[in-house]
């Protein structure tokens, strides 16, 4: 036995030595045949025999198959460990050895001898214990074990198996020896062994195909190629007519395909450039024919059959597809029609459902097909057109890929989470495709509109809002837009509501090209309006909802025309809260007056805005409080805001109050205490010029008698503009001149008037108007009613007295107003306390100046002749009263004193009040009726005598009041009132 | 014989084997003195026979026997052709009624030969290898089983284990004739294919080279190289020679491979020159031939 223990080979052939391994092969024979266990003893003559006598070597395989059948027999996978004994170890241990050694020695020859017998061996182990190699926990009776189990545990198991391991390793030696050599042959080998075995042989193959992905995947796809390509000529597999060819039904095919398929879960980037190589290679020129037929229909079967594989194939795929390469399919295109895909759209269908079944890359090539697909159809301008082959074929797989989807999406109801992959990945690449929304090529904007309204019904309304949020805030022309008019209805009867969610989150947002999105907006609410659009969307209820959102942006000077076009065409809602009737009147006022001022702006575009915020003012006025706040709002902004300077105001207020846009902004600070600090101020210059440096703080009385009256002369907004007042916050250095002044006056003015006339009750809306002003000018509630009290009581009221005269004076848009309450008889009597009030001050004045010239107080005179002529108008007094402002300058302070005490005593015996006003029935004016001149005479007697004093300057005057009108009454009948109203007012 | 079938299937295998090798020698026996017998139905039920219990597993007839049995048969025939029973001839006939190329499975057969003429070229068993020779002697001119055989041949002791090839170095002393016979089949194994318009030739390996020119060199008689012989060559038994085919390897085969084996090829090449001197030519070519 010196051969068998030493395991020295038979080189010399001498008779001993053959006499000694006869004696091998005897006691080989003996032991394998007796001694079923494995046998160290029996094993290392086997091997030695396996060296020295190759008739034995099917033999000696056919015994350790039958060891390590038994060691698998008796493996326990829940204890892996105490299966085998350590003498089957060892005999494995030397039987890797050996067979290694042999390998690696001679490997062309050894190689394909061990690994076929590895093969096989471990398929009928695979096959016959298949079963019993299951994880723990999850082995079922008479269910299929090659299926049951994921194919990793199943790996896990086998490989936990000594047996199996050392079949597995010494295959995969084999495997590698091989590739350089006969790759195609041990590869074939494998295949069929794994036909024949399958299932259980799965994983065999898989855990090899692992060890050498690069070289299996390509050879398997080669021999697959190769036999689907024999197939193809109807010689081995017979096909239905007009099928294709069955890769399931052809058992080598069906094992290419499962293959394939678990390599490429674990080695898709292998599996993706083997395919593309094929591809390529297939398709170039010196390719024989037969290849260049078969192998795009192959590849195309091979991914229809398992999504791996589509997931390689089309990865990267766009990058493969050159202009060129299109070209040479293009060629080939024929062939495959007439060979493989007989059957009418088989090869449309084959490529949709590919195209569908993952999600790989699938944006940039259905971004490929549209592109290809638009190149035959022409742009408006012309371009494009070269409508080929390859144009019309991308546009039909393009379509057939979009009806599918279609299908899918409006199919089988589907849980949320299960979706179509396809639709996923453009999901999640969805820029290029919103931005194709608005090509130049209508068949590009029309295909990816239809194919994100699929993805929208797939991944739910926030998509939908995505798109047509794109389309609002990036179309620039109607052509564009008419996108939306083939997108919304597609998605909107599924997404209810999308549409005012849409406007509230973009009204939200910050985006800064909200400008177009309005401008956008307006175009469609316009085509929604004239009931002429292909726009059939819910835009107006939309923006009507969310009409406070809307009214912030009128806030925005570049958005501010949309807006109010929007507003206009949409209308305001009918029944709005309190607060929101109040922001919307804010932003209005605050933009009426930000573009009054605005000189720079377009002028068709300012009066625009002007008109329609007027507009949309009065329609304001018809919601409960509306009127009333607007008119608050217009008055504050014409006299306490910054606006005021432009009104020729001097402003008190802040205008930054108003563009801040904060609702419900109080009114600022009484203005008086603000002009009382720089008055008092200024008083105290003023003193110190004369050297009467007061010794103690002088009160408040005592400085206004001290010739403060009067000393505001310059007043609005050169006092603005002195004390760096906050007008020029808003446009730097406040330039205005009094013509302009006196035309924003009037448009103010003309505003409120006509707001006042919107409201329904004409006579309601200047009252509300009055009281407004009253409530605005003069705050307090003490002695603000419409009598006039003694004479004597002036000294109580003279503080507010003075403070409302200052108020007037700062701003002369409420002598405008008052002229226009004067004018809408009885208005003005609300504002009896205003009106008092300057007629107090004047009094004062004259009194204090009765020895003094008139015409050093041009500005008092002024005060004097205003006031007086405005209760003539509002027909406080009568017109022989109201003739002193025309006369005034024949007077000297005492007589101007006296005849003002006259009015006052006048008025505190003739109240104002609303209700000595009547209508006349033929005119339907509102007039008084101040009865006959005696009824006034004792109050017109000072007066008539200073004029007759100064007859020769006043004769026309005297002549119609003091004659005409008297004789008149005397030969029967009262005085005409509107006759000597006209004069007065200087219309006669 | 089919009387004999109860009576063998007594015996348990491999005995059973030993015991049908010993009946179908006496038949041969019977045969060989009788000769007026009706030869072939005799030989047909001898056929059945060695289907059923040389090759064949008489327990259950589907299955076949494994290579362990097979194993066992070689060991049988073995052991019942150096048994010293018999003469020359009788166990010739024996060899060739067992190894006929009919009968149930003849691929298992011939595999079972090839196994058996290995072992026996290694171990040297002259009985056993002139029967060889003689029954290749028989089989008709390119049988495909005499290529699979020399094929066989080649694949285990020049390309599986080279090291063991210098176990057929004295084959030439035992049996020059099967030594001839396989010479003419290692050059047809190896020669220039005419299948392709492209003349293909693969060269041979260079343990067969060495082996060749070994046989050549050490047996001048093989292809009457030392003029005419009394020995029975194969060129006399089978109107073939070796030489042109190996003549091709000497020429040829140095220019298709990579490796540096010139020295062997030359040789080889002058192994081949002996034989066709003009004195030994006609010994080393068949009669007409040149």
């Amino acid at each position: 036995m010196t051969m068998s223990e030493g395991g020295g080979g038979l080189t010399s052939g001498s008779p001993s030595e053959k006499q000694d391994i006869m004696l091998q092969l005897r006691l080989f024979v003996e032991g394998a045949t007796k001694d079923k266990l494995g046998n160290l003893r029996v094993s290392n003559i086997a091997l030695n025999l396996l060296k020295n006598l190759p008739s034995a070597r099917d033999a000696v395989f056919e015994y350790y198959a039958g060891i390590l059948e038994r060691i698998v027999n008796n493996y326990n996978p829940e204890s892996p460990d105490s299966s085998t004994t350590p003498e089957e170890e060892e005999i494995i241990s030397e039987v890797q050895e050996t067979l290694s050694g042999y390998i690696e020695s001679n490997p062309s020859s050894w190689a394909p001898m061990v690994s076929k017998w590895s093969l096989d061996t471990l398929g009928r182990l695979t096959q016959q214990y298949g079963s019993k190699m299951m994880p723990k926990g999850k082995s079922e009776k008479g269910k299929v074990v090659g299926v049951a189990g994921s194919l990793h545990e199943r790996v896990s198991c086998w490989l936990g198996c000594i047996a199996s391991r050392f079949l597995i390793q010494i295959s995969a030696e084999c495997l590698s020896k091989q590739m350089d050599d006969d790759s195609e042959g041990c590869i074939s080998s494998l295949l069929e062994t794994s036909v024949t075995h399958a299932p259980y042989f799965d994983w065999v193959v898989a855990h090899l195909g692992s060890c050498f992905p690069s070289t299996i995947i390509n050879r398997i796809l080669i021999l697959g190629l190769k036999e689907y390509v024999s197939l193809s000529s109807g010689m081995k597999y017979k096909r239905e007519p007009d099928s294709l060819i069955n890769l399931q039904k052809v058992p080598k095919l069906n094992s290419v395909v499962n293959i394939l398929s678990h390599l490429g879960r674990n080695h898709q980037d292998v599996l993706q450039e083997s395919m593309h190589n094929l591809f390529l290679s297939s398709i170039s020129d010196d390719s024989n024919s037969t290849h260049q037929t078969g192998t795009v229909p192959y590849l195309l079967q091979l991914a229809e059959e398992s999504s791996h594989m589509a997931r390689a194939l089309l990865a990267g795929l766009v990058d493969v597809l050159t202009p060129q390469v299109l070209d040479r399919l293009e060629t080939l295109h024929g062939n495959w029609k007439q060979v493989y895909f007989t059957k009418e759209n088989s090869l449309l269908e084959t490529v949709t459902h590919i195209l569908l079944s993952t999600d790989s890359d699938i944006p940039e090539i259905l971004l490929l097909l549209l592109e290809k697909g638009g190149e035959g159809v022409a742009t408006p301008r012309g371009e494009g057109g070269r409508d080929s082959d390859t144009s019309k074929a991308c546009r039909m797989i393009f379509n057939h890929v979009l009806a599918t989807m279609f299908q899918q999406v409006h199919g089988s109801s589907r849980h949320r989470g299960e979706g179509v992959p396809a639709l996923q990945s453009i999901h999640a690449n969805v820029s290029v495709y919103l931005d194709l929304l608005l090509s130049r090529n209508r068949f590009l904007r029309c295909s990816s509109a239809q194919l994100l309204a699929l993805v929208a019904l797939h991944k739910g309304r926030a998509f939908s809002i995505q798109v047509v949020r794109y389309l609002l805030y990036n179309c620039s022309t109607d052509t564009e837009l008419l996108v939306l008019s083939d997108f919304l209805p597609r998605v909107e009867i599924f997404h209810y509501n999308i549409v005012p969610d849409l406007i509230s989150q973009c009204l939200r947002s910050r985006d800064d090209r909200i400008k177009t999105f309005l401008s956008n907006v307006l175009r469609i609410v316009t085509a929604e309006n004239s009931k002429n659009s292909d726009i059939r969307s819910s835009f107006i209820s939309g923006l009507r909802s969310e009409q406070m959102l809307l009214a912030e942006r009128l806030l925005q000077p570049e958005n501010a025309l949309n807006v109010l076009t929007i507003l206009r065409i949409v209308g305001i809602n009918t029944k709005l809260r309190i607060s929101h009737v109040h922001r919307l009147c804010h932003c209005f006022v605050q933009l009426y007056f930000s573009t009054l001022i605005d000189k720079e702006m377009d002028s068709y575009d300012r009066d625009k805005i002007l008109h329609l915020s007027e507009l949309l003012m009065s329609e304001l006025c018809d919601q409960r409080f509306g009127l009333q706040i607007l008119l608050r709002f217009l008055l504050e902004a014409s006299v306490n805001s910054a606006y005021s300077v432009y009104l020729g105001g001097g402003t008190k207020g802040d205008v930054n109050s108003m563009v801040t846009g904060k609702p419900a902004n109080p009114p600022n600070p009484p203005s008086s205490t603000n002009i009382k600090k720089a008055d008092t101020a200024k008083l105290f210059r003023e003193n110190l010029k004369f050297g009467s440096m007061p010794v103690q703080p002088l009160g408040s009385s005592t400085v206004f008698h001290a010739g403060i009256i009067g000393g505001r002369g310059g007043g609005g907004k050169n006092a603005v503009a002195r004390r760096g007042g906050v007008g020029t916050t808003v446009a730097g250095e406040v330039e205005t001149c009094a013509e302009t002044e006196m035309e924003l006056r009037e448009h103010v003015t003309g505003v409120l008037l006509r707001l006042c006339r919107a409201c329904g009750d004409e006579d309601e809306g200047y009252k509300k108007l009055a009281l407004q002003l009253v409530e605005m000018v003069s705050p307090d509630i003490m002695y603000n009613g419409i009598p006039w009290p003694e004479e004597e009581f002036i000294k109580v009221t003279m503080e507010r007295d003075l403070d409302i005269t200052r108020t007037l004076e700062s701003n002369p848009i409420l002598w405008n107003l008052l002229d226009l309450l004067a004018r809408h008889k009885p208005a003005l009597s609300y504002c009896s306390v205003l009106v008092r009030g300057v007629m107090s001050v004047c009094i004062s004045h004259w009194q204090s100046t009765a020895a003094s010239r008139l015409a050093n107080y041009p500005a008092q005179i002024s005060l004097t002749q205003r006031v007086i002529t405005l209760m003539g108008v509002g027909q406080f007094i009568p017109g022989h009263l109201a003739l002193v402002a025309q006369v005034i300058h024949i007077l000297d302070p005492a007589q101007l004193n006296c005849i003002l005490v006259d009015m006052w005593n006048y008025m505190r015996s003739n109240v104002p009040g609303p209700s000595s006003y009547s209508v006349c029935h033929e005119t339907g004016q509102v007039y008084r009726n101040f009865g006959t001149y005696s009824d006034f005479k004792p109050y017109c007697d000072r007066l008539r005598m200073v004029m007759l004093a100064n007859l020769e300057k006043v004769a026309d005057l005297f002549k119609i009041y003091f004659v005409d009108s008297v004789k008149k009454e005397h030969l029967g009948g009262t005085i005409q009132p509107t006759v000597l109203q006209n004069h007065v007012n200087g219309t006669s | 014989m089919e009387s004999l079938g109860p009576l063998m299937r007594k015996f348990d295998f491999p005995q059973s084997v030993c015991e049908a090798l010993k009946i179908i020698h006496i038949q041969c026996e019977k045969m060989s003195l009788n000769p007026s017998s009706a030869l072939s139905q005799e030989l047909s039920q001898i056929t059945d026979f060695v289907d059923e219990f040389v090759f064949g597993n008489h327990q259950s007839k589907a299955k076949k026997l494994n290579y362990l049995e097979q194993l066992q048969v070689i060991q049988a025939l073995i052991d019942h052709f150096d048994s010293d029973e018999g003469e020359f001839s009788l166990l010739c006939s024996v060899f060739m009624v067992v190894f006929l190329a009919k009968g149930k499975d003849v691929e298992y057969k011939m595999d079972t030969l090839s196994k058996l003429i290995s072992l026996n070229l290694g171990q040297g068993h002259n009985t056993m290898l002139n029967c060889v020779a003689l029954w290749w002697s028989q089989q008709p001119p390119n049988s495909k089983h005499c290529n699979q055989l020399a094929r066989s041949l080649v694949h285990e002791y020049m390309i599986l284990v080279p090291d063991i090839a210098t176990l057929l170095k004295c084959t030439p002393q035992q049996s020059p004739l099967l030594a001839g016979i396989l010479l003419i089949h290692f050059g047809d194994l190896y020669k220039v294919s005419s299948e392709n318009t492209n003349p293909v030739f693969k060269a041979p390996p260079l343990p067969l080279v060495k082996l060749s020119t070994t046989w050549l060199m050490e047996q001048k008689d093989l292809c009457g190289a030392q003029g005419k012989s009394e020995c029975q060559n194969v060129v006399s038994m089978l109107g073939k020679s070796p030489i042109p085919a190996l003549i091709v390897w000497s020429v040829l085969a140095p220019l298709v491979t990579q490796e540096d084996n010139d020295l062997d090829y030359s040789r080889l090449h002058l192994s081949l020159l002996l034989h066709i001197t003009q004195a030994n030519v006609d010994a080393s070519f068949p009669v007409g031939f040149l």
